[in-house]
């Protein structure tokens, strides 16, 4: 085995390979020492090897860390990921004795809550699962194991609950899960994009997330779960859109505070998405939609803008962009400059130079706050794209191009399917004695 | 599922308000449009209940599949492309007039094709869509309008301008005899069932539609609201001299708190998500009908992937709209409104009358297989 071992890792000086001997054996010992935490190969291996306090053999056999590992090919798989190989009387065994280096207090950062858990899933993936399970006490919940990655063979587990989920998802999940194809895999944005069969899409049809508390909610609607070693964000599939427009806190709060915080949400995806159309819309187009007062006032605060409208959106635009994207890329300590510097030039500098209209900061900022009101990242960054569409058809269709164009992406969002279930839909008491819409399908 | 239905059916009960029915009503209200309203009532309420009870008996298939049971291949392909192009015209026509009247209203410094060219491209996008995403579609559609509209009646309703007056004085015409064209544009009101032609695919076996005495409450309902309210706001002969009758009903309304002042804002933006919404469902009905012309063509209600020949038949569709676009004006099209009207009341009528008929037929064993099939 130790000869088959140093010809396949020829040049890497890491791989331990022992011939250990003790009254009564000849034991062969492979491990890269890199990757395993050597106190364990010692403790679990070396040591009682040396005792002689039981039988070696007998102590393979029998504990339950060491399982029979036959077929050379794994060999090497094995040990890239942390594994120890003893070799005794031509039988072979592995022994899990990998050393994970991961962030060691994993706090959420991302979705922060103020009064739910603050614990977020780990970087390992153990840890991640023990989460789950302690939060997921029941015998049903399924583990179900992969590897991607052709070089860099990540573990990535699939979990579910058997009898809640729907075994059409989760047949689609397994063929997609298996049939990735990418060298390396590195995190669980990416391992959502391969599950995607459009890799265009525009919206999210999978939660990621780091919260195991909405994880096992998720659980417990039969949703899947699939993570990733290295990685402490989790996929939750399949979702419906208003999923990611949900916070965990709002099935902690009273009915009637989630439920002002929901229509907040809403009314703010509303206005992110459409106040930049509405208001080159509205003052190219037409101006007499708004009673005469406001209308005055806005032409007013034009007075001194020398361009059309668009040009104006697009300026400020551009700027609240950059200044989104510089404060989310800088380090913690110029990023306050950053944000500070760049209020000062979007505040009162830009309306005061007569670049833009004191209205058009406002609506700005509006914009800007409402899209930092979405709870989940990745449908902030949709939404802040969806807004340019509806300004092009702004410039030049004016209000109806703005309205078709809001329908139009309602349109697309009803066309969406998350893993083959709807994605937009109205979510009404169900009727148990009826079927679904669709549910019987023409063969 | 029962709300899909209803959906359907105040859809287009709504969008008559903005088409021509109410412009033929109020043409006619002193020589026949009251008593022609009653009937209109009667009769549309009639075939919806012998429709959705015909097509209640066929759960999982569409009309092309019924009459495929029933009939010979040769009179099923001229009834296909018969109701193709009949949901084709309601719907493409529908279409050009909301582009007519929003360019006249709204946009008067963008050409009218500019417009027509942005919204039949959106129809297109909707009607190759399949028909899973348009039922959700329209229950998403109709729960963010209704409310508007509800909102805009009544606002109309309990508006001090209403001349009550005006609104007794027409009603007692109601002793002339009743119009064909009248009925005509006021069974328009209650066709929301057609929609079921196609859309009956995805009623699942054990489908019952439940409440079907809202037919004639919402139908009576907009109806009566449609024909009198403007006559309340225009006067009993002024109300013949507006071209969008409805358009300037709703503009007589004002918010007067509200930071947009004019209803007529409201009204066109609602229109304008229930006209594109009609016309993606009519154009994909149309092409279905059309795909169903093969005979050996397996249906899917939710596919994924969109066949090419949807692509083209939509943008034939468009082409046809544009083109239209170019010889009709408002006049032209009122004429051809009228016409149309009556020319639809004779094929939905009959369709109704042959779909009842075969219902009570038993169904031959072709028929229990393909729907123990489908189950």
């Amino acid at each position: 085995m130790l000869q088959a071992i140093r010809e396949r890792f020829a040049s890497a000086t890491d791989v331990k390979t022992h011939r250990i001997t003790n009254s009564r054996f000849i034991a062969e010992v492979a491990f890269i020492a890199t990757l395993v935490d050597e106190s364990k190969v010692s403790d679990m291996v070396l040591v009682p090897f040396a005792k002689e306090e039981v039988p070696f053999d007998e102590l393979l056999r029998r504990n339950p860390n060491f399982q029979p590992l036959d077929d050379p090919a794994r060999w090497t798989d094995s040990l890239l990921r942390g594994f120890v190989l003893v070799k005794l009387n031509s039988a072979i065994y592995k022994m899990d004795a990998a050393r994970i280096i991961r962030n060691s207090t994993p706090e959420t950062t991302v979705e922060s809550t103020i009064e739910g858990p603050q614990i977020a899933l780990s970087e390992d993936l153990m840890d991640s699962i023990n989460m789950i399970r302690s939060r997921y006490a029941s015998p049903d919940l399924l583990e179900e194991e992969f590897t991607v990655g052709s070089l860099s063979k990540t573990r990535v587990v699939m979990l579910y609950d058997q009898v809640r989920v729907d075994p059409a998802v989760l047949e689609i999940v397994r063929l997609k899960l298996r049939s990735i194809q990418t060298d390396v895999l590195s995190a669980s944005g990416q391992l959502a994009k391969f599950m995607n069969d459009n890799r265009k899409r525009l919206f999210p049809v999978e939660m990621v997330t780091e919260r195991s508390d909405r994880l096992s909610v998720g659980l417990s609607k039969g949703k899947i779960i699939v993570m990733m070693q290295g990685s402490m964000f989790a996929l939750l599939l399949p979702i419906v859109f208003t999923d990611l427009m949900s916070a965990t806190e709002d099935r902690y709060e009273s009915f009637w505070t989630s439920l002002l915080l929901l229509s907040l949400r809403f009314i703010a995806l509303l206005m992110t998405t459409t106040l930049p159309a509405l208001y080159i819309a509205v003052i190219s187009y037409n101006p007499e939609l708004f009673r005469a007062q406001l209308a005055f006032s806005i032409a007013g605060s034009r007075a001194s803008v020398p361009y059309p409208s668009f040009i104006e959106v697009f300026i400020m635009l551009f700027m609240i962009e950059m200044l989104v994207e510089a404060s989310v890329r800088l380090p913690k300590y110029i990023g306050s400059t950053a944000t500070t510097v760049g209020g000062l030039i979007l505040g009162q500098a830009a309306q005061q130079a007569g670049l833009v209209s004191s209205i058009m900061i406002i609506v700005t900022s509006v914009m800007a706050i409402s899209n930092f009101v979405i709870p989940v990242y990745s449908l902030s960054l949709s939404v802040r794209f969806i807004k340019y569409p509806l300004i092009a058809l702004a410039i030049f269709f004016g209000l109806p191009g703005v309205a078709g164009g809001v329908f139009a992406g309602l349109i697309y969002l009803c066309s969406q399917r998350s893993f083959g279930k709807p994605y937009f839909r109205l979510r009404l008491p169900i009727d148990w004695r009826h079927a679904d819409i669709g549910e019987v399908k023409a063969e | 599922m029962n709300r899909y239905f209803y959906y359907s059916f105040i859809m287009v009960a709504m969008l008559n308000l903005m088409l021509y029915v109410p412009s033929v009503l109020l043409e006619e209200r002193m020589t026949g449009a009251v008593s022609s309203l009653l009937v209109a009532i009667g009769l549309g309420t009639l075939t919806a209940y012998a429709v959705t009870s015909a097509m209640a008996r066929y759960p999982g298939l569409g009309v092309p599949e019924i009459l495929r049971l029933y009939l010979p291949e040769w009179i099923v392909k001229t009834l296909l492309s018969l109701f193709a192009f009949v949901f084709f015209f309601a719907s493409s026509f529908a279409l050009v007039g909301y582009t007519l009247l929003l360019n006249r209203v709204l946009t008067p410094d963008l050409p009218a094709w500019n417009l027509l060219l942005v919204l039949g491209l959106i129809c297109i996008y909707g009607s190759t869509r399949s028909s899973m995403t348009l039922l959700f579609l329209m229950e998403m559609t109709m729960v963010l309008t209704i409310p508007v509209i509800l909102f805009i009646l009544f606002k109309g309703i309990r508006s001090p301008d209403v001349a009550w007056n005006a609104i007794y004085t027409i009603a007692q015409y109601v002793t002339v005899r009743p119009t064909l064209t009248s009925v005509a544009a006021g069974t328009f009101i209650f066709t929301g069932y057609i929609n079921l032609a196609i859309f009956n695919r995805l009623n699942p076996p054990n489908f019952r539609l439940k409440g079907r005495w809202l037919i004639p409450l919402l139908g009576s309902g907009i109806l009566l609201t449609t024909f009198f309210l403007p006559i309340g706001y225009h006067g009993t002969m002024a109300v013949d001299r507006y071209m969008y009758v409805w358009t300037q009903t709703a503009d007589s309304m004002t918010m007067s708190f509200g930071f947009i002042e004019r209803v007529l804002f409201l009204f066109l933006l609602v229109y304008l998500a229930l006209t594109l919404l009609y016309t993606s469902i009519g154009w994909h009905q149309a092409i279905e009908f059309i795909h169903s012309l093969r005979k050996d063509r397996k249906f899917e209600v939710d596919s994924t992937e969109t066949p090419a020949s949807s692509w083209w038949i939509g943008s034939i569709f468009f082409a046809l709209s544009v083109a239209s676009m170019f010889f009709l004006d408002e006049k032209l099209t009122l004429a051809v409104a009228e016409i149309w009207l009556t020319f639809r009341m004779f094929i939905e009528q009959g369709a109704a009358a042959l779909l009842f008929l075969l219902s009570f037929k038993r169904p031959p064993d072709a028929a229990k297989e393909a729907a123990h099939d489908s189950a």
